[in-house]
Parts: C-alpha cells; sequence; structure tokens
C-alpha cells in the first residue's frame, strides 16, 4: 500500500502540477495546510511548496522540523524588505530625509508617523520636523499636534501645494521630515489627483503607501494598484495586532511587486512599530503568534 | 497603568529631557513685577476677540511692554493660525502636565509671546488638586515674567470662561452693532456680574461705520446694564469695520503689521495707547489670589 502512495507521489512531483495536501508527505503537507489557512493565495503557497519539494530529500521531506525551516526560509525570499528601514540613513542630495505617509482613509498613517517620529527622535536623536497635509479630516492636525508636542518636534500645517515649499524650508535643518497626508479612498480619483500635486511639490525621497493588515486582499490590491499610479515606494502594514491571517501580506507584497518598510502592532507610540523583518513575517505566515518575535 | 495610547511616549519623552535638564542653568533672580491681565471676551462668537487680542499684543509691545497671550479660547482657538504660527506646545500640554505654561511660550510676530490654545479642551473643567496646584504655580511664575498678559477667552461664559474673566484685572467685553451681539454682551456682563465684585469690565464695539454707532451700541448696553444690573461697563473704544481685517487674516499676519496706516489700525492704536495707561497702574490682588478662588470654589 505504501508502495502506491510513493507512486502516486512521485508522479505528482513529476507533473510538477498544483500540489494536494493530502498528495504531499506528512512533514509538508503541514506547513502547505498552515500556508492555506493563513489565506497564502494557492498558487502561492504551491510555488513554495514545490520549491521546497525538490530542495529536500524524501527522508527529509517526512521530517516535520526540517520542512518547516525549509518553508521559512523559501518564504523570505518572496518578502522583499526595505533594509533603511531599521536605522536612519540621511539622503544623498542633503537635504532632509523626506518620507511621506499615504494611503486610504483610517489605516493609522496619523499614528505611524508619530511612532516613526519619536524612534528618530529618540532613539536615533536625529532632528525630526513633521508636516500634515491633512487639512481635510476633522481634528487631524490636533492629533499630530499632540504627538508633535509630547516628542518636542516642530510641526508645519499645509494646506495648498504651493505652501509646501516655505514648510520644507523652514525644516532645512532637520534630519528627517515626516510627511502626514490626508486619507483618501482608492476610489475618489480627484483627491489621488490632488495628493500628486502635494507630492510633487513635496518631493520626498520615499513615499511609503500605509496599508491595514486586516483588509481583504481584494481591498488591498485595489489600493496598491491606484496609490502606485501617485506613486509608492514602500509599504507598511498596520494593525497586525488585529490581523486573522496573514497570508494576504505576502500575497500583496509578492503581487505588488513592493518592498515592506514597516509593520505596526498597536495603537501605542511609539513601541508598537518595527522594520519589517522576512523572517518575522515568514513565522507570521506561518501561523506564528503576533506577539512572539523570533530573532534569527 | 497605561493612561492613552501615548502614555509609553510620554514616560520616554520624560526621561529623556531628565537627561537633558542636567544642562540647563539657573534663572537669575529678578525682582519680581505682576503683570496686568487682561481678558478678552464676547457673548456671540466671531465678532472679533481674537483679532483685537493679537493687533492688540502687537501694538503693545511695539509700545515697549512685555506681552504674553494666553490663547484660551477652549473651544475655537486661533490665534496661532492668525499668527502664522506652529507651536509644538500648547495650552492642552500644560494642563495634560506635559509641559510648564513658561516652556509652552513662543514668539509670534510683532514681538509678543504667545500660549497657543487647544481646542476640545473640556476636561478644564474636571482639574485634580494636583493639577490645579501646578496651574496656579505656573501663572503666578507667567505673572512675574511679563508687564500685560493678555487672555482670549472663547465666546459665551462656560465655567472656563468664567475663570479667566474673575481673574483679571480687567475684562474686555468684545460686541458689534448687529442685535444678537448686544444682547449676548449683555448676558456676559450679567453672568461676570454676578460672580466677581469691583470687576473692570469695558465694552469694545467692533465692525462699526464710525464712532457714532459705537456710541449708540455702547449707550444700549449700559442703560440695560445699570437698570438690572446696577452697573455699567465702561466704554472701552471702538474699531471701524475694515476690509483689510479679513485680508490680514486671509494672509494670516495681524492687521496692524500688515496694513499698519489702515483705519482698522488707527482704533488699535488708540485702544493700545487707552489700556496702556491703565495698565500702568495695576491692582494689587495679583491673579493667583483670584485664580485661587476660582479653582476652589
Ligand atoms: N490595533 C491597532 N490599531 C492601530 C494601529 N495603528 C493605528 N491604529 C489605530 O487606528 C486608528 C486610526 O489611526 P490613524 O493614525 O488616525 O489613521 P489615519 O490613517 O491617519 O486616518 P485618516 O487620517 O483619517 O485617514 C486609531 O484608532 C489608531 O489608534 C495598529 O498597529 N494596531
Ligand atoms: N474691524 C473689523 N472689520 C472687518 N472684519 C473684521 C473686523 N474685526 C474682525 N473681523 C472679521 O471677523 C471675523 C471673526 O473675527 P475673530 O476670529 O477675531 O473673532 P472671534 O470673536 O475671535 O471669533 P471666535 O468666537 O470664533 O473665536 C474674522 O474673519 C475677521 O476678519
Ligand atoms: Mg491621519
Ligand atoms: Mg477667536
Amino acid at each position: 500500500m505504501s508502495a502506491v502512495k510513493h507512486l502516486v507521489s512521485q508522479m505528482m512531483h513529476q507533473q510538477k502540477a498544483a500540489a494536494a495536501p493530502s498528495s504531499l508527505p506528512k512533514g509538508l503537507s503541514q506547513q502547505y495546510a498552515a500556508l492555506i489557512q493563513q489565506e497564502v493565495a494557492s498558487e502561492l503557497a504551491d510555488e513554495v511548496v514545490n520549491k521546497v519539494r525538490h530542495q529536500l530529500s524524501e527522508e527529509e521531506l517526512h521530517d516535520e522540523e526540517i520542512c518547516f525551516k525549509a518553508v521559512r526560509r523559501e518564504l523570505v525570499r518572496y518578502l522583499p524588505i526595505d533594509a533603511d528601514a531599521s536605522e536612519f540613513k540621511p539622503s544623498k542630495d542633503g537635504r532632509p530625509r523626506t518620507i511621506a505617509l499615504m494611503g486610504p482613509t483610517g489605516v493609522g498613517k496619523t499614528t505611524t508617523i508619530a511612532k516613526l517620529a519619536a524612534t528618530f527622535k529618540l532613539k536615533h536623536k536625529k532632528n525630526v520636523a513633521l508636516i500634515t497635509l491633512d487639512t481635510y479630516r476633522i481634528a487631524a492636525v490636533d492629533q499630530l499636534r499632540t504627538y508633535a508636542g509630547i516628542i518636542g518636534v516642530p510641526l508645519h500645517v499645509v494646506a495648498r501645494p504651493q505652501e509646501i515649499q516655505k514648510a520644507l524650508n523652514l525644516c532645512k535643518g532637520c534630519d528627517v521630515i515626516l510627511i502626514d497626508t490626508a486619507g483618501r479612498s482608492q476610489r475618489d480619483d480627484a483627491r489621488l489627483t490632488e495628493l500628486t500635486a502635494f507630492l510633487d511639490a513635496a518631493k520626498p525621497h520615499e513615499v511609503h503607501l500605509v496599508l491595514s493588515s486586516t483588509c481583504s486582499q481584494t481591498v488591498l490590491m485595489e489600493a496598491v494598484q491606484r496609490f502606485s499610479q501617485v506613486r509608492t515606494d514602500r509599504i507598511i502594514f498596520t494593525k497586525l495586532d488585529e490581523a486573522v491571517t496573514f497570508g494576504v501580506l505576502l500575497n500583496v507584497l509578492d503581487k505588488a511587486d513592493m518592498r515592506l518598510s514597516y509593520v505596526t502592532t498597536g495603537q501605542e507610540v511609539p513601541h508598537q512599530i518595527e522594520p519589517g523583518c522576512p523572517n518575522r513575517l515568514a513565522d507570521l505566515v506561518l501561523g506564528q503568534q503576533v506577539g512572539e518575535r523570533s530573532d534569527s | 497603568m497605561i493612561v492613552d495610547q501615548a502614555e509609553a511616549l510620554r514616560e520616554l519623552v520624560a526621561k529623556d529631557r531628565a537627561q537633558d535638564d542636567r544642562t540647563h542653568a539657573d534663572p537669575g533672580s529678578e525682582a519680581p513685577r505682576r503683570a496686568t491681565i487682561l481678558a478678552v471676551t464676547s457673548g456671540k462668537g466671531g465678532v472679533g476677540k481674537t483679532s483685537v487680542s493679537v493687533n492688540l499684543a502687537v501694538q503693545l509691545s511695539q509700545m515697549g511692554r512685555d506681552v504674553i497671550l494666553l490663547d484660551a479660547d477652549l473651544g475655537t482657538a486661533n490665534a496661532d493660525v492668525v499668527c502664522n504660527i506652529n507651536p509644538p506646545r500648547n495650552l492642552s500640554h500644560v494642563v495634560a502636565g506635559r509641559c510648564s505654561l513658561q516652556e509652552a511660550l513662543v514668539e509670534a510676530p510683532g514681538g509678543f509671546r504667545m500660549i497657543a490654545g487647544a481646542s476640545g479642551l473640556a476636561q478644564m473643567a474636571a482639574l485634580s488638586e494636583f493639577e490645579r496646584a501646578r496651574l496656579m504655580d505656573q501663572m503666578r511664575e507667567l505673572e512675574e515674567d511679563a508687564d500685560l498678559i493678555l487672555i482670549d477667552t472663547g465666546a459665551g461664559v462656560g465655567p472656563n470662561v468664567l475663570g479667566f474673566l474673575v481673574a483679571a484685572d480687567q475684562i474686555l467685553v468684545v460686541t458689534t452693532p448687529e442685535p444678537t451681539a448686544i444682547t449676548d454682551a449683555y448676558a456676559v456682563i450679567k453672568t461676570v456680574c454676578r460672580h466677581g465684585e469691583d470687576l473692570d469690565i469695558r465694552l469694545l464695539v467692533n465692525m462699526v461705520r464710525d464712532e457714532r454707532e459705537a456710541r449708540a451700541v455702547y449707550d444700549r448696553v449700559a442703560g440695560v446694564c445699570n437698570r438690572f444690573l446696577g452697573v455699567a461697563p465702561r466704554y472701552a473704544g471702538h474699531i471701524l469695520s475694515d476690509p483689510r481685517v479679513p485680508h490680514a487674516v486671509r494672509r494670516r499676519q495681524p492687521f496692524v503689521l500688515e496694513h499698519p496706516a489702515s483705519p482698522a489700525s488707527m482704533c488699535m492704536h488708540r485702544l493700545a495707547h487707552r489700556i496702556d495707561r491703565h495698565a500702568s497702574s495695576p491692582r494689587g490682588h495679583g491673579l493667583l489670589r483670584r485664580m485661587a478662588a476660582w479653582l476652589v470654589g
């Protein structure tokens, strides 16, 4: 009986067909199940699992531990990370390193700006200035001003693209400028055009698209697609603490072909932010807990 | 104990600041002086309190006075917006104990200093004992640090506004010739009179065609006050309606700086001189004592 099974699995192997969990060796099928449970796109899960299958010997494929490590290693390749995120790098052109955050409404842009500002100022001891372009949402300025006040960094409010140069001039002596923008629906063309005008005027070194990891893949992909037309250099995933599954993160980064700069894991400022770390994300995608951070 | 999402941040900053503080020098011991406190208020909103406060602050500092403007409009604070400045700290930080009043002071165009306001500070009414004591201490320090403290209060007389009013040496009630503004001005005067004795209340009539119109408005208010309250405010002056005022607001500049020769600036100039004369002979109470009465009572 086991000989038959073996034969079948070899046939599957040769065909490189979509691997069905039942036909996989035990060690690997468990990892496959984890990926599917985390809502990793089945094409992606198949691809990863098939690659691992090629790499490992038949014996190894039955060892759960070895399979886990191999899948994790493979996943990491699908998680391109922004290496600059974990430390402070000055810009090359002599201007303060200018970073803008944009994204759909309520995803956590402003909170993330506050976390970044505190990190740069208190951890890296850099001179930070904040600029907000959000004069649209009620109390948006107050929200950021509260943080700016606590951290002790200047905040400049800019209502029109023409005014942005003036604000940037005021920040000339800083090391980092963080720009907050108003949350925009990806369906709202007029607002996106406005955002483009602001960013054209601000000329940030980096534009990070902020996405909530609680959203469905369809919504996330739509956002990526529309905001990329404005400009997107990096992706930040927020609210990892509220996400049920993490496969979508992988799917989106893969499809969007974009680097991950930061993830945030809670409302508390400034601690609940981390530079994107492939191993950590791979662990999440394999169903490990959010809270525990495994280093290796 | 996490109180809000910024609690950890506050602790971190406090630690950071404690390290920096060791480099700070001791302030020299100057002879204490006591500032005159002038509260600018109104019954109706939008009658020009902020415009008056800011431009008065500019003119008085140009006359060589050391002026502090405290934006205590807890609903719609905007003196910082009118002056086009963006202070990192404001009154909400002071109330929350994140910084002192002194630390919240920033230079404003025209040479005065300002403590920016914060909108939505409803929790002012529910200060704890500790917060009260702290705020009073800081008020006293501020009093010794200026010739004149201007307070831009919110419209109407909530408990918070009232505290500033009865604590002031002089209350400038701003109105316009509009009937609703006039009746609301009367309402403010009435409430203030009920809560404090021996107050110096003056009526400033803004956005008038000419001085005659202002006098007529004053006469009406004074008449009603005399009849029903037994006292009447004094006449502070008038400010002509002038399109250059909203123009300057849009340019985010005090109009006495933007259009120094305009009719409204002339009126402002006269008002400033009149106030300066009174300001040089302050009454002896001290803000602290009267503030204490309000805070405890
Ligand atoms: N659970 C959780 N909540 C978060 C996280 N980051 C932000 N939030 C919360 O999400 C809510 C919205 O955050 P904001 O920072 O105001 O979002 P925003 O993108 O600036 O919103 P708009 O400016 O209105 O578009 C707030 O209640 C934050 O506390 C996170 O990592 N985890
Ligand atoms: N003398 C004047 N002539 C013309 N316009 C004026 C004059 N004084 C004030 N204004 C206009 O009236 C508007 C309201 O003024 P301001 O903001 O100073 O009022 P406020 O009493 O502080 O309002 P709030 O109650 O909202 O705090 C401003 O747009 C200002 O330009
Ligand atoms: Mg926001
Ligand atoms: Mg006002």
